[in-house]
């Protein structure tokens, strides 16, 4: 018998479910699903072209209720995208602003997209980064190719999604040249304040202080766990003092997006 | 009068086809791989509730059954990568309340693993691997747990996980060495010819 099927036995033999438990599995999931007295609702609401509804374009009348298919797909669509367009404009100018893509929205609109665009821009600067790929040559190459760091890379990593504009990925290149293996499971930013807004024009700047949060997973193989961005022993950051921005956005296709943080003080 | 379908040999496919018709049939699913995907998310870390979490897995998929790619036979993957997104719900959801637990017990379950009667050699292998697996990184654990209980093949790995082939070989090579390690730290082998030797 070989490791893997000694794991299996052994995995098998603690989480197998008995017969009584799937018993009630089964009734549970049939009381949920095809025994509920609203089954025709949850049924799928939708159905591939290609897949499971070739059955009923066969037949009589069938070329005729492809052609009113297509011509009702035509004109469904024909009338969502203009307004989704228009809920996507009005979801983004909160209050008080134009639905004209061209007209900036207000300071309240501003305030509006902050939560997202930062919180989405944190995300974006902790890059995936994955230990294992055993490609320490291209992995050289692209932390060469930021210009952040030149010299030997000590450790195997890869990073992608990393746009090279951010200042950030310096911080988090360092930290993932020099730390032991710390595997990025959750990223994201606390908007706690917005200060002042200033609109020019299709510019806007605006003050604001928030808590940014990244959790790391411990790798208890890895020699020492001196994490040099500072994780409890749970694996976050912790606790995050509120840090200070100025955040530079710009009007484009009808709503705000993020030109530029110019940091204050990290949190 | 429901005309009579040899369920069984009906492909995964099949079932999910007929079952928008007729959704008694998706109860063949669950009989078939019901207690794969229970196993598989008591080896992720949800012993103490699969069984719910089975059931939560098999109502999402009956709800997205229409979304069954039409060019796949078998449905195991596919339902082991809605476990997966339900595992990770869970999980971020109770992170916190279950360290605030953890912290305020004197062990975790682990420690009914090792237990007791400490019978046979085999318990004190198993309690062992089960250590092993519990400490090593999520992601290597996700990894072999789909490799060695559920069988899947690497690209099906990849797919269930979202990362690239290459990533699963290496997750799996680590965590195949970490366990290895960790069990021969513990005094166990495991033989490759032979079985288990502790």
């Amino acid at each position: 018998m070989d490791e893997t099927a000694i794991m299996r036995a052994a995995l098998l033999a603690d989480h197998e479910p008995d017969d009584e438990s799937l018993a009630s599995m089964r009734a549970a999931l049939a009381t949920a699903t095809w025994d509920a007295p609203d089954a025709a609702e949850i049924a799928p609401m939708w159905r591939p072209a290609t897949g499971f509804d070739s059955d009923r374009r066969r037949g009589a009348g069938a070329r005729t209720r492809r052609v009113v298919a297509v011509v009702l797909a035509a004109a469904m669509i024909l009338i969502a995208v203009p307004v989704v367009r228009s809920w996507e404009r009005t979801r983004t100018i909160s209050t008080g602003a134009s639905i004209d893509p061209d007209t900036p929205g207000d300071a309240d609109s501003v305030g509006a997209a902050l939560p997202d665009l930062l919180d989405t821009e944190w995300k974006l600067r902790w890059p995936h980064i994955a230990w294992d790929e055993p490609e320490p040559a291209k992995a050289a190459f692209q932390v060469k190719q930021f210009g952040y760091i030149d010299r030997e890379v000590p450790r195997i990593f890869v990073a992608d999604k990393v746009d090279t504009r951010r200042r950030w990925f310096i911080g988090i290149a360092t930290n993932a040249l020099t730390t032991p293996r710390p595997v990025l499971d959750d990223a994201h930013l606390d908007l706690t304040d917005v200060g002042d807004i200033t609109i020019d024009g299709h510019k806007a700047t605006a003050h604001v202080e928030y808590r940014q949060w990244v959790h790391v997973e411990r790798d208890p193989h890895a020699p020492g766990q001196d994490f040099s961005f500072g994780v409890d022993e749970d694996g976050w950051n912790s606790p995050p003092a509120p840090a200070q921005a100025t955040v530079d956005l710009g009007w484009e296709d009808g709503r705000w997006k993020l030109i530029d943080i110019w940091e204050k003080s990290w949190g | 009068m429901k005309p009579l379908v040899e369920v069984d040999t009906l492909t995964d496919l099949d079932l999910l086809r007929r079952s928008i018709d007729d959704p008694e049939l998706f109860g063949t699913l669950f009989d078939r791989h019901g207690a794969r995907v229970c196993a598989h998310l008591g080896a992720s870390g949800f012993a103490d509730r699969a069984d719910a979490l089975t059931v939560e897995v098999f109502t999402i998929a009956f709800r997205r059954r229409g979304e069954f790619r039409p060019d796949r036979e078998t449905a195991v993957p596919w339902l082991l990568g809605i476990a997966r997104n339900v595992s990770r719900n869970e999980r971020r959801s109770d992170r916190r309340r279950v360290r605030l637990l953890q912290r305020g017990l004197p062990d975790d379950d682990r420690a009914t693993h090792d237990d007791a009667d400490g019978r046979v050699d085999a318990s004190r292998t198993k309690a062992a691997l089960h250590e092993a697996l519990d400490a090593l990184p999520r992601e290597q654990r996700e990894v072999l747990v789909l490799f060695a209980l559920d069988e899947l093949t690497y690209a099906e790995i990849a797919e269930v996980t979202g990362t690239a082939v290459g990533t699963v070989r290496s997750r799996l090579h680590r965590g195949r060495a970490a366990v290895r390690t960790r069990l021969a730290t513990a005094g166990i082998t495991l033989d490759l010819e032979g079985g288990i030797d502790g």
